[in-house]
């Protein structure tokens, strides 16, 4: 079995260096050719693209015939995993374990300023349609009864923890003006949520050779959850912890709160940071509210999602973060989490390590 | 990817297909998930409690009209708590999916998984609408552009290269429902005359209905295992000896200039670059001699000329008159879509899975009546995006060497 | 109690309404200015291949670089592909109708668009008419939106 080692990361965002603004396609060419510039390497030496597309979010009815071309793919072996740029990462991640790739581009994007109202509108015809859909549910419905059942479960210090977490996730921001924002779908309040922005990332996988990489992806899990809403346990991401043993398995990690020393956790909104704690074994569950109230320099370090994420492979910025924690030294090792889906629903857990 | 060292092998050691037809009489879209899993558990003789991932195959949504309808699918497919994931490469993703599925169980991480999908492709009233959705939104889509158009045009372009006429694109399609007919899963069952086709209305010149593929509803699965989970007692394994995919330019009109392989938009290059990379895998140097069945992506009888120039099977310009002289017909030297094709069923989420499926049933010469006599080595094969997203899979009867 | 009464399908609508506002890159937007308001067809070069590409892309996707330098096409150039368009499709223009993709003089691609002036009462009378490689005009409309359909082609010579 082949390792993986990451050697390239690249983003951008809505506009270009010289504040043009950029097109979708644009944006990931834009990415795309950044991760390549870092990891010095041409398109032409890729084996492989892999890309998480949203046809919905992005507008276009199969995104891909646009979006793979900017992502490096012509004439190259692609696939897109329109579940989530988790499973983009997996797939990827699973290509080079295989042995039928050397070297892929992992791309994914977001980009809220293409669709009027933002991913909401998409976001909401993704529920069921003989039951959910008339109901009203929607991506920021979901996570509200999600926030709901957490603070339910874990009792009446739940939103001061919240509180914090988005305070901390959110830099420049205090509890107080969280608290003192507007309620958008109670309990959640406008700055507990993410405002939707523009952006692209992209990451370079290669085999891992007899050159000790910087930076390796030593193990990618991934678990789901249902869809349907009122079938969920809300109040726990057991999927979540399962993903977690995976990938802990994979890379060897006995002692996950001992062994890994960044987490870049995917704060759809603070509660879902907090659901996470437990099941990616940050610390048992009597010490969640604890801890999330307190804060540490090992949770979300560049700030979280609620500083601002692009729809759907937004989170993919999760690795990239990972991989610059491990790059700069200060992490040995580090975890990505990347959901997608209502309250999320679909999760995906990277261990990014410093070479041995 | 001459530096394909592959881990382990894939087997594809169960297959299921819902009978297709159109989409009114169809069960739902989470029904038709569980019967065609269901179908493939029981040819592989599995529960859905032994399967350790995922994969489903849906391509544009839009079709069936749920917003990333795999969130929905999970619960249907006992997919809590496991490994979900999902491809849509247009029209090829029926056979990514099987890639993808492939890479779960080559990289060694998981022993079975299930790669299963459906579609419901009139649910939006007419899919042609959503097809012109589907082009650059500055240049293309006001046009109108549709996926007809596309091929047309492709079409028009072979024919001025190659002189090939609308009665030899008839000829295909004779064959094409000649062979569906005996295929109990298609969608169109009837035999059609070379005159009934060239009678057929336009659709976009110099396309006829009866060169076209139907809007079908339908389901298909497929379990894919690791060597070590293949049971000699239960399985008749089909073997992923070789696969790979290509994508084209998105822009056609890039396309227009032969390139050093002599190609141009009249022909499908990144099919040729998909063969070339799989059969490469496969260790197939002479494809005429070496492949017994062939099931190929082609939604309009043109297609299926030049995919068969594509694969290796025929020189550029001369696949037309080989079809006449029925050299791809179930009798013929290399059959060609013995199931009768996507021109007798076309579930677009799972059209190149079922080329898959039909590739495996022959190499375990379970194909009945359009069963192609011995078959060892069988070609599948996907087609997405604007003529732009091919792949290819080798399937065999005998395990790869490692 | 019957849990399958009748055999009818059971059917509810569910209607899509999205809106988007795609924002054109830097040279889309350049292009369809152009054309919209100087009534000229440009296209790019790639730096790399050298081809002169219509419609012009930021990037050239088979060299993966940036593009460079406009060029500006001149009115006239090849039929390359085409068809006769003779199905109805809700939301689309009423058949018949000819799409056309035309490589302009100057350029190394080509680029879609309507050929009109054609007689479309016989399909296949119009189609002998044409023919790959036969020279087209590109035409204007006279009131023009920024939008692709602001060109068209008709036949010349």
């Amino acid at each position: 079995m082949h390792g993986a080692a990451i050697t390239g990361i690249g983003e951008a965002g809505g506009a270009d260096g010289d504040g043009r603004e950029h097109s979708l396609e644009s944006m990931i060419f834009a990415a795309a050719g950044a991760a390549l510039a870092d990891a010095g390497i041409d398109r032409d030496d890729l084996d492989g693209i892999v890309i998480a597309a949203s046809d919905q979010t992005d507008g276009r009815a199969i995104s891909s015939m646009l979006t793979a071309g900017p992502a490096g793919a012509y004439l190259n072996d692609e696939v897109n995993v329109a579940s989530s740029p988790g499973h983009a990462l997996a797939q990827a991640y699973m290509q080079i374990l295989a042995g039928t790739h050397r070297r892929i581009l992992v791309s994914s994007w977001g980009k809220a300023s293409e669709s009027a109202g933002g991913a909401q509108p998409a976001e909401r015809l993704s529920a069921e349609p003989f039951f959910e859909r008339d109901s009203g549910l929607s991506a920021l419905a979901a996570a509200a009864l999600q926030a709901q059942a957490h603070r339910r479960a874990a009792g009446p210090e739940a939103e001061a923890a919240a509180l914090a977490v988005a305070a901390r996730n959110r830099p420049g921001t205090t509890a107080e003006q969280v608290a003192a924002s507007a309620p958008i779908a109670t309990p959640l309040r406008a700055l507990e949520v993410p405002p939707e922005t523009d952006g692209a990332f992209s990451l370079v996988l290669e085999r891992e050779g007899d050159e000790r990489p910087r930076v390796r992806l030593a193990a990618v899990g991934w678990r789901s959850d249902i869809g349907r809403i009122a079938e969920r346990r809300l109040d726990r991401l057991d999927h979540l912890g399962l993903a977690a043993a995976d990938a802990y398995a994979r890379a060897g990690v006995a002692e996950a709160r001992r062994e890994i020393d960044a987490w870049h956790l995917h704060d759809y909104t603070a509660d879902a940071e907090l659901l996470a704690y437990e099941p990616l074994r940050i610390c048992p569950a009597g010490e969640v509210l604890a801890l999330g109230a307190a804060g540490s320099a090992a949770i979300n370090p560049e700030g979280g999602s609620l500083r601002g994420e692009a729809p759907f492979g937004g989170p993919l910025r999760k690795a990239l973060e990972a991989v610059r924690g491990v790059r700069s030294g200060q992490a040995g090792r580090a975890v990505a989490q990347i959901s997608t889906g209502f309250a999320g629903q679909f999760q995906t857990v990277a261990v990014i390590e410093a070479g041995r | 990817m001459s530096a394909v060292e592959v881990n382990r092998p894939v087997a594809a050691i169960g297959v299921g297909q819902t009978p297709f037809g159109p989409t009114h009489e169809a069960p739902t879209y989470v029904e038709m998930l569980q019967q065609s899993a269901a179908a493939a558990l029981d040819s592989a003789a599995l529960g859905i409690d032994d399967l350790d991932a995922v994969v489903l195959a849906l391509a544009p949504e839009s079709l069936m009209g749920v917003n990333h309808a795999e969130r929905w699918c999970v619960e249907y497919l006992a997919g809590r708590d496991k490994p979900v994931m999902r491809i849509q490469t247009g029209g090829a993703t029926g056979l990514s999916a099987v890639e993808a599925g492939y890479a779960h169980v080559a990289s060694g991480l998981y022993d079975r998984v299930l790669v299963v999908g459906a579609d419901r492709v009139r649910e939006s009233g007419d899919a042609q609408k959503i097809f012109n959705k589907i082009w650059d939104p500055f240049y293309e889509r006001d046009l109108p552009f549709t996926t007809i158009t596309m091929i047309a045009m492709s079409a028009v372009r072979y024919m001025h290269n190659y002189g090939m006429t609308e009665r030899q694109m008839a000829r295909v399609s004779l064959k094409a429902h000649r062979n569906g007919a005996l295929n109990p899963n298609a969608h169109i069952r009837r035999e059609v005359t070379i005159e009934e086709v060239l009678e057929s209305r336009y659709l976009s010149w110099p396309l006829k209905l009866l060169d076209a593929c139907p809007q079908s509803a339908g389901g298909c699965a497929v379990v894919l295992a690791a060597p070590e989970a293949v049971d000699p007692a239960a399985h008749s394994p089909a073997w992923i000896a070789g696969h790979s995919m290509a994508g084209e330019s998105y822009y056609i009109g890039d396309r227009l200039e032969f390139s050093e392989r002599g190609y141009d938009y009249g022909d499908a290059e990144a099919l040729a670059v998909a063969a070339e990379r799989a059969y490469a895998m496969a260790g197939i140097t002479d494809p005429r001699r070496q492949i017994d069945a062939v099931e190929t992506y082609a939604s309009f009888t043109p297609v299926e000329i030049h995919n068969a120039e594509a694969l290796g099977l025929a020189d550029l310009g001369t696949a037309a008159a080989l079809f006449e002289q029925g050299f791809f017909d179930l009798d013929g030297e290399i059959p060609l879509n013995p199931s009768g094709g996507v021109i007798c069923t076309n579930p677009i989420s799972v059209t190149a899975m079922v080329r898959f499926v039909e590739a495996v049933l022959q190499v375990q010469g379970r194909a009945g009546p359009h069963q192609v006599p011995n078959a060892r080595t069988a070609v599948a094969t996907g087609a997405g995006g604007s003529h732009q997203f091919f792949n290819v899979a080798v399937v065999t009867s005998e395990e790869p060497n490692r | 109690m019957s849990s399958q009464a009748g055999t009818d399908p059971f059917v509810i609508e569910q209607r899509w309404d999205l809106t988007y506002n795609h924002t054109a890159d830097p040279v889309t937007a350049h292009f369809l200015r152009t054309l919209r308001d100087e009534g000229r067809v440009l296209g790019i070069r790639c730096p790399v291949c050298e081809r002169v590409l219509v419609p012009p892309r930021p990037f050239c996707d088979r060299d993966f670089c940036a593009t460079e330098g406009w060029v500006e096409l001149a009115m006239s150039g090849t039929l390359e592909l085409f068809t006769v368009m003779n199905l109805a499709i809700a939301g689309l223009p009423d058949p018949p109708y000819v799409l056309a993709y035309v490589k302009p003089d100057g350029a190394d691609t080509a680029i879609g668009g309507f050929l009109e002036g054609v007689d479309l009462s016989s399909i296949d009378a119009a189609v002998a008419e044409l023919e790959v490689g036969a020279p087209v005009a590109i035409k204007l409309r006279e009131e023009r939106r920024g939008r692709i359909t602001d060109l068209y082609f008709e036949r010349s010579g």
